[in-house]
């Protein structure tokens, strides 16, 4: 067996994206439970990231990667021998091994009870930068599935503060709803990297397969929402131009598609309910337009408001804020209830972005493309390494952390 | 106020507004994890400056979204909350609660038992 999925691995590597799943999927549906359970428990590494396997066998299979990982990592924290950096990672795979949520539920009497809820991950990645893609709720029953792609500077290390906004998202869009943080690529790290699109451009065919993925064990009806910010939405972009097939895409904070994309007809792909965008005031992430045009000036695009009368975001950080009117618009659109987005005034950046009655996007723009930004970039990048290693946790923090994942006693509260 | 002082402030109030909102059932902390990175959807390099909580009550044998949503915007205003409650969008009641920079979510569904509590700190940085 263990020869077969080998070969199946080999077979559907460059195959088209749908035909690839079907594939796996067919493979896994002809053999009895028992021995696909045996096969992921034996063959995690290959198992754990294949689009088309069920999931239940894939979160299997990125468990006992991580379990792996972890001891690994323990005993070289253990033996003195870890860098911070290995420090850091097994301070975060404790975390990825903890249940981190608990919900309510009804036992067979009827009655009201606590249940702990499993971390569920359809890809673990755990040397280097990382890669992960997390999975709240049953992608198997939702109605609907969200499904985030986080920007710049996001390794696994990042992974507990993309869980919780993607738990935020399933709260706002309600029952039924699954979510899927999708840190499958290795988002850039720094400025630097952000000003090239290589990898958005890596990224785009992991993404269109694991929508691929989702397709062939969602259920029928069920309708998927691709959602990316920042440079996310540079990764989301490329895979829409690649085909990529969700219902619904919404792109917040983008830095731009590409210098050729002026309208959403030449991105969006067949079949699509909804292509929608934000931009709230002063996002100078979206005014530099970084990798072409900003799809909020795209025509033909639905532009939500970001902004109510309690909350105004500003800037290119508050998309995803709490109470924000962009917050509900995002649950909105998930869940379907497209009458109900607000959408926003078709201000341009000058109107944005006026000071004492001047406007600073365009000098940011012909900054943002020229020679300067360059050094710029890197200055910035060498702050933020400086912050990373002061931060680095204690060996003790790191050797305690992991006890109280093995004896899964869950986050602390 | 520390963060972990504004932390263990909104997981009372969240839980007090929960027990105000189902008669005879307590809240239970669904979700808190500790303290997060707001922007990083955006920028993953930021600080961790901000806490997010998740309260979770209900009755199995009574759905009443309108009644617990509106009984826990009542708890969370006796307590000093600035609270609003939004129409009713296809089933999804909503409400939402502010005090010095906290920021609460009420979700209650038609069909549905469990009301939802969801809040955050102000960002605090270490």
């Amino acid at each position: 067996m263990s020869e077969d999925l080998d070969a199946l691995i080999l077979r559907v590597r460059d195959l088209p994206h749908d035909r690839a799943v079907g594939e796996v999927d067919a493979f896994f549906t002809a053999l009895p439970s028992e021995v696909a359970t045996a096969l992921a428990e034996s063959r995690p590494e290959q198992v754990g990231p294949l689009e088309g396997a069920p999931p239940e066998l894939r979160y299997r299979a990125n468990r006992l990667i991580l379990e792996s990982a972890q001891q690994r990592l323990h005993a070289l924290v253990e033996s003195r021998d870890a860098t911070l950096a290995q420090r850091r990672r097994l301070l975060t795979l404790n975390e990825m091994l903890e249940p981190a949520r608990k919900r309510l539920d009804v036992d067979a009497d009827g009655k009201r009870v606590e249940v702990d809820v499993p971390r569920q991950f359809l890809l673990v990645e755990t040397e280097g930068q990382g890669r992960m893609i997390e999975v709240q709720g049953d992608l198997r029953t939702a109605r609907n599935i969200a499904v985030l792609v986080p920007g710049m500077n996001n390794d696994l290390e990042r992974v507990r503060s993309q869980s919780v906004r993607a738990k935020e998202i399933g709260e706002e869009a309600g029952p039924g709803t699954a979510t899927v943080v999708w840190l499958g690529y290795h988002a850039p790290l720094g400025l630097t990297e952000g000003r090239s699109t290589k990898s958005a451009r890596e990224a785009a065919p992991l993404l269109c397969r694991s929508l691929e993925g989702i397709a062939v064990v969602k259920a029928p009806g069920a309708k998927v929402t691709l959602i990316g910010n920042s440079y996310g939405a540079q990764a989301v972009s490329r895979a829409m131009l690649e085909g990529a097939r969700a219902h619904r895409y919404l792109l917040t904070g983008s830095p731009g598609v590409d210098p050729s994309i002026t309208s959403g007809a030449q991105m969006t792909p067949p079949g699509t309910e909804l292509f929608a965008v934000a931009r709230s005031r002063g996002d100078y992430v979206s005014y530099a337009e970084q990798h072409g045009p900003d799809p909020a000036t795209f025509p033909d695009v639905v532009r939500i408001e970001t902004d109510n009368s309690q909350i105004q975001i500003t800037g290119h950080m508050g998309y995803f804020n709490k109470n924000s009117e962009s917050m509900t618009n995002v649950g909105r659109i998930v869940r379907g209830d497209l009458d109900a987005v607000t959408l926003a005034a078709r201000t341009t950046p000058a109107e944005e972005s006026r000071l004492l009655g001047t406007s600073w996007a365009g000098p940011l723009r012909t900054l943002g493309q020229s020679k300067a930004a360059v050094p710029i970039s890197k200055v910035f990048d060498g702050l933020a390494r400086l912050r990373t290693v002061a931060s680095t946790p204690s060996r003790k923090t790191v050797l305690d952390s992991t006890r109280r994942s093995r004896t899964q006693e869950g986050p602390e509260r | 106020m520390t963060l972990t002082e504004a932390r263990d402030f909104l997981r009372a109030e969240l839980l007090a507004a929960a027990a105000g909102a189902v008669p005879g059932y307590e809240g239970v902390v669904t979700h808190d994890v500790g303290p997060v990175n707001p922007g990083v959807l955006s920028d993953g390099s930021g600080p961790d400056t901000i806490c997010s909580i998740t309260v979770e009550n209900g009755d199995p044998s009574v759905t009443d979204p309108a009644g617990e949503l509106a009984a826990a915007v009542a708890a969370l205003t006796a307590r000093g909350w600035q609270t609003a409650v939004a129409p009713v969008e296809n089933g999804h009641h909503r409400a939402t609660a502010e005090r010095d920079g906290f920021q609460v979510t009420v979700h209650a569904w038609d069909n549905e038992w469990r009301l939802t509590l969801s809040g955050e700190t102000p960002p605090i940085e270490a």
